[in-house]
């Protein structure tokens, strides 16, 4: 059964549309980045240019939908359990990085600034690729 | 399940709020009570305060029926929009849009001597090549108006429930339910509300009931493609049961009478 072959309303927006791409280093990772957010697109683009090492990994592919009906606001959360990272800004922001499958999925409050994003939030979890123990990090960056 | 539990996390398990990307989804309870599903690896990573890891009710009435409702296809599991009783040893499932009144004519059976597995949700695999349908005990859930069918809900008071409905949460047996786990069913029914008095039964096909549940189930997206074609293959076994479109109008014992003079006619099949 294809996503459009049914009228169940898409309620986990697990179908939104992602149809701006970019591909930059980030803190020294290869982001293959996908969003409906052309503002993160914009800034990701702006990033200074970084010599690419000899034999990169294959890049990260990120998705990163920006949720206008999410709430904004409350404490910044990090849950790592391996091979899962998962970064957490109250209920309206939630984005995961999967160090196994090397895929960041993620959805952004309306606050959270596309700056803010690429120059704090993605450096913050893209660090947990890393970390020797995950689990071991949950406490120290709440 | 990986639960890790922090003191500081002071909030308490509100509304959750439900994202998903690819094989993950997240629900997150009160601003910091958050859960990550990975249909991928079968596994739930989360993190929670003092006051939801100590609600034993979060746990058996919240989530795990949303647990089973997220990982249950990766499990083999299929959550189904019906509600589920028994007739004799013989199991029926009793599909319908929100509204259409399962929860009540589901009790209204269950006080009628039907066995009660669930009001809402049933959750399907497969045994032996033949459908089970399993519930998970939670409680019935009933709409304030209720109370003019069942007049022992006039000692509760009704609450906010998870979907944001002022509703009565009750255990079935409270109200007089017998309780089972699970039942193999025979039959599948598609329960409509109608303004022509009385009780109306008709056959569907197999391809109408089949289309009605692939309607009603949860998109996946592409990558869980395995999961997609096992959920399928249980939907077209379900799709197979004896599928009955029934509507009534009135109060639910013209259903549960209506209901009971049809199976006790279709039970000579069975022993045949």
């Amino acid at each position: 059964m294809s996503a459009t072959a049914t009228g169940v309303p898409d309620l986990l927006r697990r179908f939104a549309p992602a149809p701006y791409h970019a591909q930059v280093l980030i803190a020294g990772v290869d982001l293959e980045m996908h969003t409906n957010d052309v503002e993160i697109v914009a800034k990701m683009q702006r990033q200074p240019v970084t010599v690419k090492e000899a034999a990169p990994r294959k890049p990260i592919r990120a998705t990163i939908i920006r949720d206008i009906e999410a709430p904004v606001g409350g404490n910044i959360a990090i849950i790592a359990a391996t091979p899962l990272t998962t970064l957490l800004i109250g209920t309206g922001t939630v984005v995961v990085l999967d160090s196994e499958l090397r895929e960041i999925l993620g959805f952004l409050a309306p606050s959270i600034s596309a700056a803010d994003f690429i120059d704090n939030l993605l450096p913050l979890l893209l660090k947990a690729l890393s970390w020797p123990n995950a689990a071991q990090q949950t406490a120290e960056h709440r | 399940m990986h639960v890790h539990v922090d003191s500081r996390i002071s909030t308490g398990r509100e509304q959750p709020r439900f994202r998903g990307l690819r094989h993950l989804v997240t629900a997150i309870f009160g601003e910091e009570n958050a859960f990550v599903f990975d249909l991928h690896r079968r596994r739930i990573v989360a993190t929670v305060g003092n006051e939801v890891a100590a609600d034993r009710r979060f746990w058996d009435h919240i989530l795990l029926p949303i647990t089973v409702g997220v990982l249950g296809p990766a499990l083999g599991v299929v959550p189904v929009h019906a509600a589920c009783l028994t007739f004799g040893n013989e199991g029926m499932l009793i599909a319908g849009e929100s509204g259409a009144g399962k929860s009540t004519l589901s009790l209204a059976l269950a006080q009628n001597g039907f066995g009660y597995i669930s009001d809402d949700w049933s959750y399907l695999s497969m045994q032996d090549q033949r459908i089970v349908a399993h519930g998970l005990s939670v409680p019935v859930k009933l709409l304030p108006d209720a109370v003019h069918h069942f007049s022992a809900l006039s000692q509760y008071q009704p609450a906010l429930a998870l979907n944001g409905e002022l509703a009565y949460e009750l255990p079935a047996h409270v109200l007089g339910a017998t309780v089972r786990l699970s039942c193999k069913p025979r039959w599948f029914f598609f329960l409509e509300r109608s303004g022509e008095p009385g009780f109306h039964v008709r056959p569907i096909s197999s391809t109408e009931a089949q289309s009605y549940v692939e309607r009603s189930v949860e998109r996946l997206p592409p990558e869980l493609d395995d999961i997609i074609c096992a959920r399928a293959e249980v939907i077209e076994e379900l799709s197979q049961l004896s599928c009955w479109h029934f509507c009534y109008s009135g109060t639910p014992e013209i259903a549960v009478q209506g209901l009971r003079k049809f199976l006790a006619e279709q039970r000579p099949e069975v022993s045949a």
